[in-house]
């Protein structure tokens, strides 16, 4: 048994590992954009990169955007679902990885740049044969990362130690060596810092002293390299899978993603191998429909920690329909939950303080809610505060954004209606009355429902959202994509109508990157709502998926993948990485495009 | 002037009457790994190699470095009379003598230094990468008499040594050269010249090559500010007096001035300054930057039928085919032939590709070959018309023949070796192929580690990739190869007689003996029994 106090510092390394290195890794990786660490890329769900060196309009019209690889992973699909969902890693120096929860109680990874397998790992745990389209069994819940509560910041640059001077030489004076200033600045040389500064931003040991002794002695005090995240002690462990080279040099952390697969035990596993570096920790019951994960870090008395969250949906497998956290700081690991009601319809979503906000459907809703959005204290999991109407028909995971200097909730209806509401009063004194609530965009008859939304602020401050849709209109035949611009006046917020995307079939929600919007006609097969079609009947109908790039503030098209992907797309969300961005289809196979950035991996 | 005239003649008698010295890492100027005055080892006997004996010299191991690979000189005048001796230099500021019949050492020196390295950072114990010491493999320079030799090298405090090959004494005072506590590689001399280049920023000074002029005592650097500049053997010079080598991770942007992940080429001016020369990047420089896929290699520089040429290699596990008189092509980015993936499929930063150093030599029939040793599982893509047994999974040698038809230039690969524990360094002698697999645990990454497993060897106290105590622990040991140099045959090996590994060092072959050193501070001599 362990010390409990060794096991706080190993847990405060991994915290601190955790939130630091990921931050030097996201000004290493390729491109310089953030990683994705849980569905819809962030707590709040926003599904936004800010930056991307490569992706953006501009370039995407110049071309050379295309497929750069694919990769059909070992999995059994289990009703539709087979690729959960994906979180990115920058778990290795140079590299990052794709991790992909499935269906199979399993996880795999794959290099981003090169769609190499890096590595599997199934968990034992038994799944029940059988399942239905709304109880598949197996795994549901789609991994998390670490996430940090504030919205990330855009990131720019590219790889590790960019700032240099230009070449240049000196020659010294006889007998003297070289000269004292060209051995100045740190490895970058003395451009790369300006004269007198010191040492480099990537220093290692301080600046140069004269050459050789009886010299001159170093006139510029060095100052010394600056220790990267993750520290001495995160290296002390041993478990250093995840190298990162962050600006101040290089760094051997334990980095790792939660995840839960049938058996609802809650696993820590490690981003480089898979293998669980934190135990197995209780968390689910069993063969439970789990929403995807989401992991927030928290630190109390110093020590660094994470609280994981998760929802268990449409009672499947006798488990009741509930929001569930586990604090795991104390040895005991508690876990509390909340009964919801009604089925939430999704994972929740976090503001920055923390409070959980959860879409709730329709149902019965016993004691609980239902057509409802609730907002939960973190942690405790106690109710603050509740939005209910009986006409909302929530189907997707909440969505928190910022507009102006409003904090806003949106969820969307199944019939497409978006209701924004105020994340510090929901409903108003009544818990009925939302901020706004726009027209319906869906009026198809299918028992297709937009599943989350996406946000993204342009240059001139506008807020946009998009949401997906189905059913004929105006524009399209099938559904598509709806992008839909915030307005505020007088505080009386709005949504106004801004571009409609082509024609799609059961358009995936869409995510942004750095002004560019990632949209999917899914391909899949919806039958009419309440009609009893099986999954393979649905599999049968459904039809290739394609993958859009559009201008995010027009829509225009920029680019399609046109008839590359031979599969349709049931459910799992679309993922972006540096200049490149991804698609899972129902055959478990992984499609990244992109720009090549120079990569060359001819044979 | 004269001098150099005097010392080029002086090499040309050694190499014509005395046999096969081996006066600088990879054997001469250009690098090119090809012992061509070996006349005593050959495919036919070398299976009868043996260990002749092993010396242990008294070198404290810094980080994962200890000894070097021995620079060796045939016919030395001493006090005693001529001896054959091996320099080796040891990462604690040592110098050795050995008298290369029996192993007996003649001297032993330890630098004097005022130096005091500082105790934090990468100045003192400076992780893996910078371990502080004495790191540059010495270069030896035949004097102005015959069976006279000084031998340079640069000491931890930054300053050149000149000192007598024959009994380890100053033959000037150490001079002011660089900054202390750098990370020089393996000396190179041409025309009254000494070369050098240093990497990884150790000391906080930056990636630079190095030039120190014997007649007026100027010193030079020349930053390409790119990455490091860390071949394992060192710079390459051509017979023009150009100096190239491959720079490591950053940017290459040539607007900026920044050549990182290329080849760069300096030369001197009339001053004694160093000027850039020429460049060549890879189309994918700056993806490789991404990968952290240096070009850590000593380029080779040869000619071939007239054509001025050069061969490099990097992480990336690549050839590159390059004509020294259009270096690079107008856009510098153009080679004359660009092999595929040999290894590392992955594109792995660690463990995997190219660390070592390649050979080159030129067959009787007039057939240039290029051997590369390589870390790691060659490429499945990969494939030789001749193939030892088991494709290599740790490691092996792969090798080229160059073909020329009119305008189109082409390695096409000729054999693949046996697996073996991460390859190294390449020679080339009298139509064997020496090399060998270090056994050093070339992880950077530690593995990632169950909570339920056992801790495993302790941790580095300093950071740095992979930490040194950790891959000590897990490193084997080395073993030395022959490999019949036209089919890659398996001719001879080591087996279990060396009982260490080393790192970042190599092997030397000299007058019939092949040479290879330790971490544990052993200093391994194999030949064949009548040369004793």
């Amino acid at each position: 048994m362990r010390n409990l106090s060794v096991k706080k510092t190993l847990i405060a390394g991994i915290g601190l590992a955790i939130l630091g290195v990921g931050t030097a890794y996201t000004q290493f990786g390729r491109g310089g954009a953030s990683d994705w660490t849980t569905t819809q890329m962030n707590a709040q769900r926003t599904a936004w990169i800010k930056s991307d060196t490569y992706i953006s309009k501009e370039n995407m019209e110049k071309g050379g955007f295309k497929l750069q690889w694919k990769w059909r992973v070992e999995n059994q699909p289990r009703q539709l679902q087979s690729i959960v969902s994906a979180v990115t890693a920058s778990s290795g120096i140079g590299r990052t990885v794709s991790i992909l929860s499935l269906t199979s109680n399993s996880f795999a990874a794959a290099d981003d740049d090169t769609g190499n397998l890096y590595w599997t790992r199934h968990i034992d745990a038994p799944i029940p044969s059988g399942g239905t389209t709304n109880c598949p069994g197996g795994l549901t819940a789609g991994a998390s990362r670490p996430s940090e509560l504030a919205p990330p910041a855009a990131v720019a640059g590219r790889g590790f130690g960019g700032n240099r001077g230009p070449y240049t030489s000196a020659v010294g004076e006889p007998g003297e060596g070289v000269p004292t200033w060209i051995m100045q600045g740190g490895m970058f040389g003395p451009s790369g810092a300006p004269r007198g500064a010191g040492a480099g931003p990537n220093g290692r040991g301080g600046a140069a002293p004269a050459a050789g002794p009886g010299g001159a002695p170093g006139a510029i005090p060095g100052a010394p390299g600056v220790p990267a995240a993750g520290g001495a002690d995160a290296a002390a462990r041993g478990r250093g899978a995840a190298a990162g080279r962050g600006p101040g040099g290089f760094n051997f952390a334990p980095q790792g993603f939660f995840a839960v697969g049938s058996d609802g035990v809650l696993h820590m596993l490690g981003n480089n191998a898979g293998k669980d570096i934190e135990k197995p920790v209780p968390f689910l019951p069993a063969n439970a429909n789990v929403s995807d994960l989401i992991a927030v870090p928290e630190t109390v008395n110093g020590t660094s920690s994470n609280i994981v969250y998760a929802a268990t949906m449409n009672s499947c497998g006798g488990v009741p329909n509930r929001v569930w956290a586990i604090d795991l700081a104390p040895e005991e690991k508690p876990v509390t939950h909340f009964d919801t009601g009604a089925s939430p319809v999704g994972p929740p979503a976090l503001f920055a303080d923390g409070t959980l906000y959860v879409a709730i459907g329709s149902g019965a809703a016993g004691s609980g809610y239902s057509h409802a959005l609730v907002a939960l204290e973190p942690k405790t999991l106690r109710l603050k505060d509740w939005f209910t109407d009986p006409k909302a028909d929530f189907s997707s995971t909440p969505m928190i954004f910022k507009s102006g200097d409003k904090e806003v909730v949106a969820a969307a209806t199944k019939d497409g209606r978006i209701y924004l509401l105020d994340t510090g009063s929901l409903g108003g004194s009544d818990h009925k009355t939302p901020r706004y609530v726009s027209t319906a965009f869906s009026n198809s008859k299918m028992d297709y429902a937009p599943a989350a939304l996406a946000s993204w602020q342009d240059a001139d401050g506008t807020t946009w959202i998009l949401e997906p849709f189905a059913g004929k209109t105006a524009d399209v035949a099938d559904g598509g994509v709806v992008a839909l611009k915030v307005e505020d006046e007088d505080g009386s917020l709005s949504l106004v109508s801004g571009w409609v995307s082509p024609d799609m079939v059961s358009p995936l929600p869409p995510i942004v990157v750095n002004g560019v919007v990632f949209a999917a006609s899914s391909g899949e097969y919806h039958p009419a709502s309440g009609s009893a079609v099986s999954a393979a009947e649905r599999a049968k109908h459904s039809v290739p998926a394609v993958l859009y790039a559009l201008d995010a503030t027009t829509g225009k098209q920029l680019w399609s993948s046109g008839k590359t992907i031979t599969s349709f797309v049931a459910g799992t969300g679309l993922w972006a990485t540096a200049g490149q961005a991804y698609i899972a289809t129902y055959d478990s196979t992984v499609y990244a495009f992109g720009f090549a950035m120079d990569r060359d991996l001819t044979h | 002037m004269r001098r150099v005239v005097v010392a080029l003649g002086i090499i040309c008698l050694c190499a014509a009457c005395w046999g096969a010295d081996w006066l600088a890492e990879g054997g001469d100027p250009g690098r090119t790994g090809w012992q061509k005055n070996e006349t005593i080892l050959n495919p036919q006997n070398v299976k009868d190699m043996k260990l002749l004996w092993k010396t242990h010299l008294d070198s404290t191991p810094r980080e994962m470095h200890n000894l070097f690979p021995p620079v060796i000189a045939e016919r030395v005048d001493t006090a005693n009379g001529p001896r054959q001796i091996a320099v080796v230099a040891g990462v604690s500021d040592d110098l050795f003598g050995i008298d290369v019949s029996e192993g007996e050492q003649l001297w032993h020196v330890h630098f004097d230094s005022d130096y005091t390295p500082p105790t934090t950072s990468r100045g003192g114990q400076g992780g893996t990468l910078c371990p502080g010491g004495q790191l540059a493999v010495p270069v030896i320079v035949p004097a102005d008499a015959l069976g006279k030799y000084t031998v340079y090298t640069v000491s931890w405090d930054g300053r050149l040594r000149e000192i007598n090959l024959a009994d380890g004494r100053d033959i000037v005072p150490p001079q002011k050269f660089m900054p202390p506590n750098t990370k020089p590689w393996a000396m190179n001399y041409f025309d009254g010249v000494l070369y050098t280049s240093i990497s990884q920023g150790c000391g906080g000074v930056p990636f630079s090559f190095f030039s120190y002029d014997l007649a007026t005592r100027k010193a030079s650097a020349f930053l390409p500010s790119g990455g490091g500049l860390w071949g394992r053997r060192g710079v390459a010079i051509a017979p023009d007096g150009t100096v190239y080598m491959g720079t490591g991770d950053g940017p290459y942007n040539p607007e900026a001035k920044n050549l990182g992940d290329s080849i760069v080429s300096v030369k001197l001016d009339a001053n004694k300054q160093l000027q850039l020369a020429g460049y060549f990047a890879p189309p994918d420089a700056n993806w490789m930057w991404h990968r952290d896929l240096d070009i850590n290699v000593t380029p080779m520089v040869f000619d071939y039928k007239g054509h001025h040429l050069l061969v490099d290699s990097s992480k990336q596990c690549r050839l590159w085919l390059l004509d020294r008189d259009n270096f690079g092509g107008a856009d510098h980015q153009t080679a004359l032939y660009r092999s595929p993936l040999i290894c590392n499929d992955d594109q792995q930063y660690d463990a995997k590709g190219v660390w070592g150093a390649l050979a080159t030599w030129r067959d009787s029939n007039g057939t240039q070959w290029i051997i590369m040793p390589f870390w790691g599982p060659v490429s499945r893509d990969f494939h030789a018309p001749i193939e030892n047994g088991k494709r290599p999974e740790q490691g092996g040698v792969a090798a080229f023949k160059l073909e020329q038809k009119g305008d189109n230039w082409t390695l096409a690969p000729a054999w693949l070796s046996q697996d073996m524990d991460m390859a190294e360094e390449a020679i080339v002698a009298n139509g064997v192929v020496y090399t060998y697999g270090s056994g050093e645990d070339t992880h950077q990454q530690r593995p990632e580690r169950g909570y339920n497993e056992p801790a495993g060897p302790p941790t580095p106290t300093a950071p740095g990739p992979g930490g040194s105590a950790t891959r000590i622990a897990n490193s084997t040991h080395a073993t030395l190869y022959a490999l019949d140099a036209v089919t890659g045959k398996t001719l001879w090996s080591s087996g279990d007689q060396i009982t260490s590994w080393n790192h970042s060092s190599g092997i030397s072959v000299a007058n019939g003996r092949v040479y290879i050193d330790t971490y544990d501070g052993n200093l391994y001599c194999f030949g064949i029994a009548r040369q004793q």
